[in-house]
């Protein structure tokens, strides 16, 4: 009999706690909302406004930009690829191709005539077709690798909605 | 419900070239983002900053923006991620920082003596209103973000849990886990 009564005011003690429990999260839900909110700033607005005509003005250029990118990429390559081929043809035109199957087909004259063949080697070389391409070649280079870089950083500043 | 088809009336008015609309669409939602985060930044974030980048992310990618959803709640999503990411550049994580669940998988308990005052009582005794924003301050940032949307910008669970990428039970029950901390902390004397 004890053992039931005590189980009931065990149960009572439970209940009054629980019920107390829930005035006080009501009571305490009712104190937070009362809280003042920090007035909204008068000029904010106008502030993100000012913000989107920044990057609206921003995106322009930077269309603008990609477009000179773009053409200034394709004449490249085009260039690089006329550059290319004019190279291999006057390589094809030169002695260049005969003093390597010289040296191919006889090693010795590399140890007799070394110095000569290095010189004539060099002398055979079509050199502006080479720099003209060699310089093509590397702004290509320079311009995809900018692009690139701008990539990144893009997506580094992109949208994040994880 | 009239809000969302408000909002996206205006957002697709907006992308028709009406510019007034963008306007009228920012201006209804500029407060509660302001609230929202001037509640959850820390004193060295300006909530301002974080709110004018909220916004213009917001304008960047509305083309995107799947009408199916509410609106509201994206840009509290996007707010809230502008925040945490400032505060991730600003300095580094504390662990209780980064802990954003953790403290929900501990068994709830509530301590409290019958013989306590209500917390009105307390509250009309003791403690001020900076007491009870000082208290919300010491809220991990996941429990901060889930009272502050529900207390003071009337999201519901399911729609907070939208804006945190949760479910709305994990939602509901760190809201719970959050009062319980308040009212253990309000129980105990301020610190003079």
């Amino acid at each position: 009999m004890s053992l039931i009564s005590a189980n009931m005011s065990s149960n009572l003690n439970q209940k009054t706690l629980n019920d107390r429990t829930t005035i006080m999260t009501n009571a305490l839900e009712q104190a937070l909302k009362r809280l003042p909110a920090k007035p909204v700033p008068t000029g904010l607005f106008a502030g993100i406004q000012l913000a989107i005509q920044q990057e609206e003005r921003w995106m322009r250029s930077l269309r603008r930009w990609v477009f000179l990118f773009s053409a200034g990429l394709s004449s490249l390559v085009l260039f690089v690829s006329v550059a290319g081929q004019s190279l291999v043809v006057e390589l094809s035109q030169s002695a260049f191709f005969t003093y390597l199957q010289l040296i191919w087909s006889d090693t010795d004259v590399l140890y007799t005539h070394g110095q000569d063949i290095a010189f004539s080697l060099l002398e055979s070389l079509p050199v502006v077709n080479l720099i003209i391409g060699l310089l093509g070649l590397f702004f290509v280079l320079g311009l995809l690798s900018l692009g690139l870089q701008f990539r990144s950083y893009r997506s580094q500043h992109s949208l994040s909605l994880s | 419900m009239s809000q969302q088809v408000t909002d996206n009336e205006l957002i697709q008015r907006y992308l028709k070239g009406d510019e007034e609309a963008l306007r009228l669409l920012y201006e209804q939602h500029i407060p509660g983002v302001f609230r929202f985060i001037s509640r959850l930044a820390p004193s060295d974030i300006d909530p301002e900053d974080i709110v004018q980048e909220a916004f213009l992310k917001a304008w960047k990618h509305l083309a995107r923006f799947d009408q199916s959803h509410s609106f509201k709640t994206w840009l509290f999503t996007i707010a809230k991620n502008t925040l945490f990411d400032a505060i991730k550049k600003k300095r580094p994580l504390t662990f209780s920082e980064l802990n954003t669940g953790q403290e929900d998988q501990e068994p709830l308990e509530i301590d409290i003596a019958d013989e306590r005052p209500l917390p009105s009582e307390l509250l009309e005794e003791k403690e001020s209103q900076v007491r009870l924003e000082a208290l919300l301050d010491q809220l991990s940032p996941p429990q901060k973000t889930v009272v502050t949307l529900h207390l003071f910008e009337d999201l519901t669970f399911r729609e907070i849990g939208e804006v945190v990428g949760e479910s709305m039970e994990t939602v509901k029950t760190r809201y719970r886990r959050a009062l319980a901390v308040l009212l253990r902390l309000l129980q105990k004397p301020p610190a003079s």
